[in-house]
C-alpha cells in the first residue's frame, strides 16, 4: 500500500509517490500536476474541487471559497451555499481529491500521506492541517516544512558534498525563508524566517489597488464578481511582466472601460514595500545561522512568485549572486515529500539523508518579573526553547510561587518573540494545585517537548507533591475533542464529493459559464447557444454523442479563451 | 559522559571531522526513532562546534577582514584573519567588509592597512549621504531623500547589514530631529520593534525609549508647520520643544515655564507648541490664557484635526472627560473614521465607565484596522469587566449581546457559545421562585387556619369540621 507525500499549497496542491528512479508527479482526473486550491458547491449540493471549483470563483463566489490556507488555525467560518466549512473541511475536500487522483493511478486504496506545511507555520496550523488530513481519511506520517522539502529535491541532484543554502519560498499567501546545510548525508535545517502574510497575491492586488486607485473607480462599490474580474485582469498583467517589460490591465464598468499600462520598473518602485519585507526574514535567517551572505553557496527558489522578475533581482541585490530557479518552483515541494515518504520508510533506492529540523518560534510561558523590593510584574515571557533550536527537543524551566498560600498554579503557554506575552501568541494553559505555602516555596518544574513534526506537549511536575500534568493542549481553542472529530466526520460523510468520471464535463460547462461571463454581447450570446447545445444533448445521455460534442465545445472554448488574451 | 565520548573522538578544532562523526552518529541516533539520543547528540555536536570554532583554523577557505573606517564612534579592533566565526554578538563592535584578499601577493596585514586608505568605502559613501540630508533642514524632511537612500544597493546587501544597523543607531543618537514619518520608514528598513531586547543590551537605555516612541503610533511633534525660509535655528526650537513636552509630561511645570516663552521667541506659530502653551496655562488654571492658546493653535490650520486632537488628548490626560469627549465627537463629525480619535473616544467612555458605548466604537474600530493593538487591548479590558458583570446577572440580555459582539469581533467565536444562559444560571432563580411558593403556601395555609379558628370561636367550627370531613368522605368516594 503505497504512501504518498502531498504538497497543500494556497494556490495549488500537487501530490507524488516515490519511485525506483526517483519521485515523480501524479496527475488528477484532468491529468494535470496541478490542482487549485479551490473549493465549490454546485446546484446538487455536491462538492467540486480542483480546475472547476477555479472556474466557479467567478461564476459562483457565494458558493465557491479558495486561499483558505491562510485561514488554517483559525476559527473562521465559510459560507458556501446551505454549507459552513471551517478551514481545516475545506483543506480536507482538497487532500480527498488528491487521495482520489491517487488511487485512481495505483488502482488501490492509499491511506497514508506526507503533508507539507510551511516551515513558519505555528502549533495550531500545524494541528488544523493534522486534522484535515484525519477529515479526509488520511493517516499522516509526517508533517514536513515545505522548505526543507524543496532543499531535498535539490539535494539530491547536488554534486558537491557539503552546501549552504537558502531556499526563498515565495507561494501564494506565505514566504519562508530557510538555511540549510548539508554535509555527509545530512540535511540540516540551521535556521528558519518568514512573513506568513506576504505571498505572490498581495503583488496582485497591489496591481489591482492601482488601477483602481489611478482609474478614480471606488473598490467598495463594486460587486463580487466585478472584484473578481478585477482580480484576473491584475493577475494576469502579473505574468505579463515576468516575461515582457510592460503588462496592461483593462477594466470595463457600467459601459464604460479602462485601461492601465504598466512597465517593470513602474511595478518595482509600487511594490517597494512589499520588497522590503520580504528582506527583513532574510536578515533574521542569517543572523540566527551565524551565517554571512558570502558564506552562502546558493539560493534557491521555490513557489510560483518567485517568476516575478523583480523577486530574482531582489534576491540578486541581497546575496551578490543571482538565486537558481532551475527547479520548477511549483514542483519542488511535493517532490520533496514524496522523498520524504521513501526516506520514512527507509526505502532501498534512496541514498540515506537525514534530515534534522529546527523550531520555527520561541516557546515560553508567562512570568512575573521582580521588579521592586516587594514589586513584580506580571506579563513577562519567559522563553523554554529558544526558536531556531533543533528538534525534537525537550527543556525543562524551574518556577516558583508568587504569594504566600498560593494554592494554584496558572501556566500561560505562548509562542513568539516579544519580551512580554501580550506580544505574543497563546497556545493554551494549564493549572495546577500546590500545597499552600510560603512564597517562593513551592516550586514546579514545566517540561517543554517539541516533537518532529513540530506539536508541541508540555508537562507540569510540582516538585513537593511528585505530581504530574501534562498539558492538555488539546482541549484548547481550535482543537477538537474526540467526539467533535467523530461528530465531524459523520456531517462530511453525507456530503457528496462529485463523482470523478463526470468531472471532465462538469469542468467544460463551468469554463463555459465563465467565459459567457467575462464575455459582451454576441460573444456572450455565441457562448450561451454553445452551452445550450452541449447541456442538451448531456440530457440525451448517449455516451457517444457526448464525449464527440465534449471535444467539439472543449476546442471551441480554447479558442474562445485565445480571444481574451493579451 | 563528557560530550566529546558522546562524539567518540579526541578533542579536536578541526571542523570537518566533528562533522563527519556526527554525521556517523546521526544514523544511530536517529532524530526520528530516539528523541532523546539525537538531543544529546546534538549539544555534542553543538558544543563540539562551538570549541572547534574558537581556536585558530589551520584552513582558511572564506577570509573575513575587519577594518577601522573613519568611525565617528569608539574605535575597533582588528581581528585576525584566521578567525572564522561570524558570531553576532561581535560584529557590532566591528566593521565587517569582505573583500577578497589574495594572500599569495604577501602580508595579509599590509593589505589589510592598505584598505583603510580606500577612499570608496561604500558605507563611509552612505553615512556621508545621510550627513548631507540631515544637515539640510528642509532636505531633511523630506521623505523621498531618505527613501531614496535607503533603496540602494548598499541597503540591499546583506553583507553589510549588521554594520550598517549599528552605525544606524550611533548616526540618530547625534541626529535625532526627525519627523515621525521618516523615523517609521527608518523602522521598516531596520525593524527595530522586533530588536528591542537586543537594543536594550548594547545602547543607552534613554535613547532605546526615545526610539520606540518616535516608531511607535502615537501622534508625534509635528514638523510640518516649521517655517520654510531657513531663518530659524530649528534644531534649538526642536529641542526645547522636546524639554517642554517632557517636563508636561514629568509635571515639572517649573521646567514648562523656564522653556515656554523663550522657544515661542524663537517660533511663535507652531500649533503644538500653542498647543504646549495651553496644555500649561490648563495645569495653572488660567481658563482664558489656555482657551485662548487652543484657539491660536487651530486657527494656524482650521482644517487640521491633527491639532484638534492633540488638544482631546490634553484634556483627556489632565483629566478634563467632558472637554475631551465633546472635542473627539467633533472631530469626528468631520473626519468619522479616524482611528486614533475613536480610541479616544472609547477612552474618554471608558473612564466614564459608559462600556457599552466604548465598547461599540471599538468593534467599530477593528472592523476599519484589524490588527490595531490599542484596540484590542481596550476590548479585552471591557471583556474582562463585562465578564464580572455577567457573573452576577446571567440573564441579562444586553449585557450577553454586548459581550457576544466583542467576542465575535475579537475572533472568539467559541467564547460566544459559553454565553448561552445555561440551566445553572436559571437555577438561583427557580430557587427564588420556589421560596416564594412554598411561602406563598404557608401564607394561605395559615390564613386558612386562621379564618378556621375565628368562626371556631364563634361557635361555628363544629359545622364547618362537618362540612369539611364531608367534603373529604366525597372526595374519597370520588
Amino acid at each position: 500500500m503505497p504512501a504518498i507525500g502531498i504538497d497543500l499549497g494556497t494556490t495549488n496542491s500537487l501530490v507524488a509517490y516515490w519511485t525506483e528512479n526517483g519521485p515523480e508527479l501524479i496527475p488528477n482526473v484532468f491529468g494535470c500536476n496541478l490542482t487549485p486550491s479551490v473549493v465549490s458547491v454546485d446546484e446538487n449540493n455536491e462538492i467540486l474541487v480542483g480546475e472547476v471549483a477555479r472556474e466557479r470563483l467567478i461564476t459562483y463566489p457565494h458558493l465557491t471559497a479558495s486561499a483558505f490556507k491562510r485561514y488554517m488555525g483559525t476559527d473562521k467560518q465559510f459560507q458556501l451555499g446551505k454549507y459552513t466549512f471551517s478551514p481545516e473541511e475545506l483543506s480536507s475536500f482538497v487532500l480527498k481529491s488528491l487521495k482520489a487522483d491517487a488511487e485512481a493511478f495505483f488502482g488501490e486504496e492509499v491511506h497514508e500521506a506526507v503533508i507539507s506545511v510551511p516551515a513558519y507555520f505555528n502549533d495550531m496550523q500545524r494541528k488544523a492541517t493534522k486534522r484535515a488530513a484525519e477529515l479526509a481519511g488520511l493517516k499522516v506520517e509526517r508533517l514536513i516544512s515545505e522548505p526543507t522539502a524543496a532543499a531535498i529535491s535539490y539535494g539530491l541532484h547536488q554534486v558537491e558534498s557539503e552546501t549552504k543554502f537558502v531556499v526563498f519560498d515565495l507561494g501564494g499567501g506565505t514566504f519562508d525563508v530557510s538555511i540549510l546545510e548539508m554535509f555527509e548525508g545530512v540535511m540540516e535545517v540551521r535556521s528558519i524566517a518568514g512573513d506568513n502574510f506576504l505571498g505572490g497575491e498581495d503583488f496582485t492586488n497591489l496591481l489591482a489597488t492601482y488601477f483602481v486607485d489611478s482609474e478614480k473607480i471606488d473598490k467598495q462599490l463594486l460587486d463580487y464578481k466585478a472584484l473578481a474580474g478585477l482580480y484576473k485582469q491584475a493577475e494576469m498583467c502579473k505574468r505579463a511582466l515576468c516575461d515582457n517589460n510592460q503588462g496592461k490591465m483593462t477594466f470595463t464598468l457600467e459601459k464604460q472601460c479602462y485601461e492601465k499600462t504598466i512597465n517593470r520598473d513602474e511595478f518595482e518602485k509600487l511594490a517597494n514595500n512589499l520588497l522590503l519585507r520580504l528582506r527583513y526574514p532574510v536578515e533574521r535567517a542569517l543572523r540566527d545561522a551565524s551565517l554571512t551572505p558570502s558564506e552562502i553557496d546558493a539560493v534557491v527558489l521555490i513557489g510560483g512568485a518567485t517568476r516575478m522578475p523583480i523577486i530574482k533581482s531582489s534576491v540578486g541585490r541581497m546575496f551578490g549572486k543571482l538565486p537558481f530557479s532551475n527547479i520548477n518552483p511549483d514542483e519542488a515541494v511535493a517532490l520533496g515529500a514524496a522523498i520524504q515518504v521513501a526516506l520514512k520508510e527507509r526505502n532501498e533506492s534512496v541514498n540515506e539523508l537525514i534530515l534534522t529540523d529546527v523550531c520555527p518560534y520561541t516557546l515560553g510561558v508567562d512570568v512575573a518579573k521582580q521588579v521592586d523590593k516587594d514589586k513584580f510584574e506580571a506579563g513577562y515571557f519567559l522563553p523554554i526553547i529558544e526558536r531556531n533550536t533543533p528538534i525534537p527537543v525537550s527543556r525543562v524551566e524551574r518556577l516558583v510561587t508568587l504569594q504566600d498560600n498560593q494554592s494554584k498554579i496558572h501556566i500561560g503557554i505562548y509562542q513568539g518573540e516579544s519580551r512580554r506575552v501580550e506580544g505574543n501568541i497563546k497556545l493554551g494553559d494549564l493549572q495546577v494545585n500546590v500545597p499552600p505555602n510560603k512564597a517562593g516555596m513551592e516550586q514546579i518544574d514545566v517540561r517543554y517537548t517539541y516533537d518532529i513534526n513540530g506539536i508541541l506537549e508540555v508537562e507540569v511536575l510540582v516538585l513537593s507533591t511528585g505530581v504530574k500534568n501534562r498539558i492538555v493542549i488539546e482541549k484548547n481553542e481550535g482543537s477538537m475533542t474526540k467526539k467533535e472529530i467523530e461528530d465531524r466526520l459523520n456531517a462530511l460523510k453525507d456530503i457528496k464529493i462529485h463523482p470523478r468520471d463526470k468531472m471532465e464535463n462538469k469542468l467544460l460547462i463551468a469554463k463555459g459559464e465563465r467565459l459567457y461571463e467575462e464575455a459582451l454581447r454576441e460573444k456572450r450570446e455565441y457562448i450561451g447557444n454553445l452551452l445550450q447545445e452541449f447541456e442538451a444533448i448531456l440530457s440525451r445521455q448517449n455516451e457517444r454523442e457526448i464525449s464527440k460534442a465534449a471535444k467539439e465545445l472543449k476546442d471551441k472554448l480554447e479558442q474562445i479563451e485565445g480571444w481574451f488574451d493579451y | 559522559m563528557s560530550y566529546w565520548s558522546i562524539l567518540e573522538i579526541d578533542p579536536t578544532a578541526e571542523v570537518s571531522t566533528i562533522k563527519k562523526t556526527y554525521a556517523k552518529k546521526l544514523k544511530i541516533y536517529h532524530p526520528e526513532d530516539d528523541p532523546e539520543g539525537y538531543q544529546r547528540l546534538r549539544e555534542a555536536y553543538d558544543y563540539a562546534l562551538k570549541y572547534a570554532k574558537s581556536k585558530p583554523q589551520i584552513t582558511v577557505e572564506k577570509r573575513e577582514v575587519a577594518l577601522e573606517g573613519n568611525s565617528i564612534f569608539e574605535p575597533k579592533e582588528i581581528i585576525c584573519p584566521t578567525d572564522n566565526i561570524f558570531e553576532h554578538r561581535e560584529v557590532e563592535k566591528n566593521l565587517y567588509v569582505d573583500y577578497d584578499i589574495d594572500i599569495s601577493k604577501g602580508n595579509i596585514f599590509e593589505e589589510c592597512f592598505n584598505e583603510i586608505d580606500r577612499p570608496k568605502n561604500p558605507i563611509e559613501g552612505f553615512f556621508t549621504r545621510l550627513n548631507q540630508i540631515y544637515s539640510d533642514f528642509q532636505e531633511r524632511i523630506e521623505i523621498k531623500n531618505w527613501e531614496e537612500v535607503l533603496n540602494t544597493d548598499l541597503m540591499w546587501d546583506l553583507k553589510y547589514m549588521d554594520v550598517i544597523n549599528s552605525r544606524m543607531i550611533y548616526f540618530l543618537i547625534d541626529n535625532s530631529n526627525l519627523p515621525k514619518n521618516i523615523w517609521r520608514l527608518l523602522n521598516d528598513n531596520f525593524h527595530w520593534d522586533e530588536q528591542e531586547e537586543y537594543l536594550r543590551s548594547r545602547f543607552p537605555s534613554d535613547f532605546v525609549g526615545f526610539l520606540f516612541d518616535q516608531i511607535s503610533n502615537t501622534m508625534g511633534l509635528r514638523y510640518s508647520y516649521l517655517p520654510k525660509n531657513n531663518e530659524i535655528d530649528y534644531d534649538l526650537f526642536i529641542d526645547y520643544r522636546r524639554i517642554i513636552f517632557n517636563a508636561l509630561a514629568n509635571e515639572d511645570i517649573k521646567g514648562v515655564e523656564e522653556y515656554l516663552f523663550r522657544t515661542l521667541e524663537i517660533y511663535s506659530h507652531d500649533p503644538d507648541l500653542l498647543c504646549m502653551k495651553g496644555e500649561y496655562y490648563l495645569r495653572i488654571r488660567d481658563n482664558t490664557r489656555h482657551e485662548k492658546a487652543f484657539q491660536d493653535a487651530i486657527d494656524i490650520n482650521p482644517e487640521d484635526i491633527s491639532t484638534l486632537f492633540y488638544e482631546a488628548d490634553i484634556y483627556f490626560k489632565n483629566n478634563r472627560i467632558d472637554k475631551a469627549e465633546k472635542l473627539c465627537k467633533y472631530i469626528l463629525s468631520i473626519n468619522p473614521k479616524d482611528l486614533n480619535t475613536n480610541t479616544l473616544l472609547a477612552k474618554c467612555y471608558l473612564k466614564s465607565k459608559k462600556w457599552y458605548m466604548a465598547n461599540e466604537i471599538l468593534i467599530e474600530n477593528l472592523k476599519l484596522s484589524p490588527n490595531d493593538k490599542e484596540t484590542k487591548q481596550y476590548l479585552y479590558l471591557i471583556v474582562k469587566e463585562l465578564n464580572v458583570q455577567y457573573k452576577k446577572k446571567p440573564l441579562n440580555r444586553e449585557l450577553r449581546n454586548n459581550l457576544k459582539n466583542t467576542y465575535l469581533a475579537l475572533g472568539e467565536y467559541r467564547k460566544t457559545e459559553e454565553l448561552k444562559p445555561k440551566l445553572k444560571d436559571l437555577l438561583p432563580l427557580l430557587k427564588k421562585l420556589i421560596i416564594i411558593l412554598i411561602i406563598a403556601f404557608c401564607v394561605i395555609t395559615l390564613a386558612g387556619l386562621g379564618i378556621i379558628l375565628i368562626f371556631a370561636s364563634k361557635g361555628t367550627l363544629i359545622p364547618v369540621i362537618i362540612i369539611a370531613s364531608s367534603v373529604l368522605n366525597k372526595r374519597k368516594k370520588k
